[in-house]
């Protein structure tokens, strides 16, 4: 553990502010909640000395630090800036388990969603079959009630990255992420579509993974290989002054903070100042989306994704969506519960459906024509909780542009 | 986008100065660094004081000490904000008051007696409870819930004269979590690990409650025969409280109340999460998370303040700022042996009284070479050095106490009297000063700043740890930071 962190962690008082804002602790009886997992096991393991033996009264505690979400809303609460989730996140190297096949898979999105792009029109119909389902579940341990859907092969997004032979200075690079480039390129093709109103010419890297996964699955490891994977391929074009635009909350998350928070180093500090949430960046853009959105009347539910909250920059997100005229938008801010890779577990399926009841039964009671949110995974919980059309803001943008 | 108001900071006098913001038509934000310190609070407001009436004490407070806050309102304005705060929570967290505001009596979880303004309804049937010393109140104790004891609460009140309460005892296992099935339940959920002899946190019981006060009022039914009222620690629901409490209610028939508990203190979540909720409804836009590290400042002016969020910092522009940050405890004021400071806006602290505090302490050198003894642990004679260190050390302390004149003045060791341990604790009259409109000056009196309004526990010259005055100044001077913030945005 650093010196940083080992003084932020004096910085908790045990005021108890992340139990009672933690989704998992609200909803499993068994878990101990963000403060023991974090601040407190952090300091047992100080006590453990350098060669970081825990003491046995940990015990009980490690077996819990699985059943964190990484959601980050622990870390917003607390009145005194210690780093709750961070805490969380580094103290599960104590953990030594061996990965089950199905972390594994889940830690790879891209192998998975090759595999997946690759026989889609074969494999989507295979997976909305409940047996199948069952058989899933009881062999790997995957939840699947709620299917994955791959989009196919021939309507993926194509990159233009590597093939651009330009001048990489000042150019727009947009980074999709996994769940954009395997499940949803619609998204990522009506964000393209916006910029080129807009008359901004993006790049669009290779499909890469942010990493984000396999640091969620304990593989802390080859998760520090992808993020110095990642900062090469981008410290070129970082060095020149461009901008990595995302529309995935949990990527830029992961590329603003985590990077920096897992490696400390310099570049991944510069890599960090060059990444844009889709709103930060079309902040700039504003009055001209303002004069260009057409009005729509509708009702909508306009969710802030954890991952949002936790880069600060639900605000910019919802000022987008407040250009559109005749837009209703009634905001929701609390956890999904499905958290990436989180819900897709069967053993963690009882605490992240009981976290997203409570966010449906919210969302039931606006009674909107449409969900709207940015994050990819919340959105797949949301359209099939709720049964109600869910769109990425840029969708939305995109559409009230068009019409 | 430029805010009409930017508030920082999101507890009760931040929140209430955006409730008033928004009434009055302003473009409202609210920044915070985190969660606001309202998990402290009983949910009570308390005014001032310990009598029935706290008016005239009041009054006679602010003419003996001009540089309270309390001094900034009048008595109408102070009962202005707290009728608005009481019109406004009405809905989701509703309060009681007395005619002409003045004090409730209400027992403590020690089974004492202390005074409170204004009550929320989950501990409003503690009042009339208290109120007859004839009355038969069963206090029912949670097992598997240490942070509050029934017999300590009836032991008290006995003590007081009130010899019709009666202490029960509840099983947690009772109570069914989300997402548990009915069966794990019914088989005293043996898997559960609370069950095994550990406790549960406050929050976790008021959740499971709401899914399953009924099994809870299916255990009591029996035991509240004969009895007036039935008192629990204030574990009664979260968000659901209402429900949870008439439901006890209607099903027991007996009137029921909440006694608030150390930390995590539900009435004050609920409270803050009333707050947050009207606030949202309303359409305050919220930035939480994230401290503000600087702002923008031209002419006296603030354009701007800048909260630091990951990869960049993020500007929140505004036409006038309410800074209700908290003190040093919400971490608007940031306390160290040299002295303290204002977090955002660098503005000086003052402390009225501070001479304990700031005269350098003849212990901090000692303690200063024992720190250096412990950094060397490798040393196989640290542990002896400190061993003789520390036996010093109590030496020292001990002769002091004992009268032996040593280089601390007296005064400065008293006997824990109220008095001697107000004035060891002076750094809570610690804060900025401001004039009439809550802006921030300086010594001379001069305006510092002239679009930013001070609120609640930030400003200087009260402890609201002795007055018991915290949430009084909290609400009224928030109350008057958004009129005030309104009035100059309307003169413009």
């Amino acid at each position: 553990m650093n010196e940083q962190l080992d003084r932020l962690l004096d910085h908790c008082i045990k005021c108890s502010d992340c139990q009672g804002v933690c989704p998992v602790a609200a909803h499993n009886p068994q878990y101990p909640g963000p403060k023991l997992l974090g601040p407190d096991l952090a300091r047992i393991k100080c006590a453990g000395g350098a060669k970081g033996n825990t003491p046995e009264a940990a015990g009980e505690l490690l077996r819990s630090l699985e059943m964190c979400s990484g959601c980050q809303r622990c870390e917003l609460a607390c009145p005194y800036g210690v780093p709750v989730a961070q805490l969380i996140r580094q103290n599960r190297d104590v953990l030594q388990r061996k990965l089950l096949l199905r972390d594994k898979m889940l830690a790879t999105p891209q192998v998975l969603g090759q595999m997946g792009t690759a026989i889609a029109p074969l494999m989507n119909p295979v997976l909305r079959n409940s047996l199948v389902q069952k058989m899933i579940k009881g062999m790997l341990g995957l939840e699947m009630e709620q299917p994955l859907a791959f989009a196919s092969r021939k309507d993926l997004l194509q990159p233009t990255l590597r093939q651009w032979a330009g001048a990489a200075e000042g150019k727009v690079i947009y980074f999709p992420g996994c769940h954009v480039n395997y499940q949803e390129p619609e998204v990522g093709r009506a964000f393209l579509q916006l910029l080129d109103i807009l008359g901004v010419k993006a790049l669009v890297t290779d499909q890469i993974c942010c990493g984000m996964p396999l640091l969620a699955a304990g593989n802390r490891e080859k998760a520090h290989t992808a993020f110095q994977r990642n900062i090469q391929i981008f410290k070129e074009y970082v060095e020149q002054g461009s901008q990595i635009v995302t529309t995935c909350p949990s990527c830029s998350l992961t590329l603003k903070k985590i990077y920096v928070e897992e490696l400390g180093t310099e570049e991944a500090r510069q890599l960090a100042s060059a990444v844009y949430d889709y709103s930060e960046y079309l902040e700039q853009y504003s009055s001209c989306l303002a004069a260009l959105v057409h009005p729509l009347r509708e009702r909508a539910a306009y969710h802030l994704p954890c991952h949002t909250q936790a880069q600060g920059t639900g605000l910019a997100g919802l000022q987008l969506m407040r250009l559109v005229p005749g837009l209703e938008l009634n905001v929701v801010d609390d956890c999904c519960g499905q958290s990436g890779t989180y819900g897709f577990k069967a053993e963690k399926q009882g605490v992240s459906r009981a976290i997203g009841s409570s966010l449906v039964w919210r969302i039931a009671s606006i009674e909107p024509d449409i969900i709207i949110t940015p994050c990819g995974s919340c959105k797949d919980r949301l359209s099939f909780a709720s049964g109600v059309q869910t769109v990425h803001p840029v969708q939305l943008l995109n559409n009230a542009c068009q019409k | 986008m430029i805010y009409d108001v930017v508030i920082i900071g999101a507890g009760l006098a931040g929140m209430t100065a955006a409730l008033k913001a928004i009434e009055m038509g302003k473009k409202t934000i609210v920044v915070s660094h985190g969660a606001s310190t309202m998990q402290v609070m009983s949910g009570c407001i308390d005014l001032y004081g310990d009598d029935r009436n706290p008016w005239p004490a009041l009054e006679e407070l602010v003419s003996q000490n001009p540089a309270h806050p309390y001094a900034l309102l009048s008595q109408e304005e102070i009962q202005e904000a707290l009728s608005f705060f009481i019109e406004r929570m009405k809905e989701s967290c509703p309060y009681h008051n007395q005619e002409g505001f003045t004090n409730f009596r209400i027992p403590t979880a020690f089974g004492e007696e202390r005074s409170t303004c204004l009550l929320p309804e989950g501990q409003f049937a503690g009042q009339s409870a208290a109120a007859d010393v004839k009355s038969r109140v069963l206090v029912v104790g949670l097992k598997g819930y240490p942070d509050f004891s029934a017999e300590l609460l009836v032991e008290g009140m006995h003590k007081r004269g009130y010899q019709g309460w009666d202490a029960a005892e509840v099983d947690l296992s009772c109570l069914q979590m989300p997402g548990e099935r009915n069966e794990r339940v019914k088989r005293a959920g043996t898997s559960s690990r609370r069950h095994k002899g550990l406790s549960a946190n406050s929050v976790e019981i008021a959740k499971r409650l709401e899914k399953s006060w009924q099994h809870f009022a299916e255990e009591l039914r029996g035991m509240v025969q004969g009895f007036d009222a039935v008192a629990f620690p204030a574990v009664l629901g979260l968000d659901e409280h209402l429900v949870v409490k008439r439901g006890l209610e209607k099903y027991l028939g007996v009137r029921v109340f909440e006694v608030p508990t150390i930390h995590p203190s539900l009435p004050g979540i609920r409270l803050a999460r009333s707050l947050g909720a009207e606030l949202r409804e309303s359409g305050c836009d919220f930035l939480q998370g994230f401290p503000v590290v600087s702002a923008d400042i031209r002419e006296r002016q603030c354009g701007s303040i800048i909260a630091s969020t990951p990869g960049r910092p993020r500007c929140v522009r505004g036409k006038n700022f309410i800074l209700a940050t908290g003190g040093v405890l919400g971490g608007g004021i940031f306390a160290e042996r040299k002295g303290a400071r204002e977090v955002v806006f660098r503005l000086p602290v003052a402390n009225p009284g501070a001479d304990a505090y700031i005269q350098a302490d003849p212990h901090s050198a000692k303690i200063a070479d024992l720190t250096a003894a412990l950094a060397d642990t490798h040393s196989s004679r640290a542990a002896d050095l400190i061993a003789t260190r520390v036996a010093a050390l109590a030496d020292d302390a001990h002769k002091e106490q004992s009268g032996t004149p040593g280089n601390r003045r007296k005064a400065d060791s008293p006997q824990f009297t109220t008095s001697g341990l107000r004035h060891q604790i002076s750094i809570s009259q610690a804060g900025v000063r401001v004039n009439q409109q809550l802006l921030p000056v300086d010594e001379d009196g001069s305006v510092l700043l002239e679009n930013v309004f001070c609120a609640g526990r930030i400003l200087a010259g009260y402890d609201p740890f002795i007055e018991g005055s915290g949430a009084g100044v909290a609400v009224s001077t928030g109350y008057k930071a958004a009129l005030e913030a309104g009035r100059l945005g309307n003169n413009e």
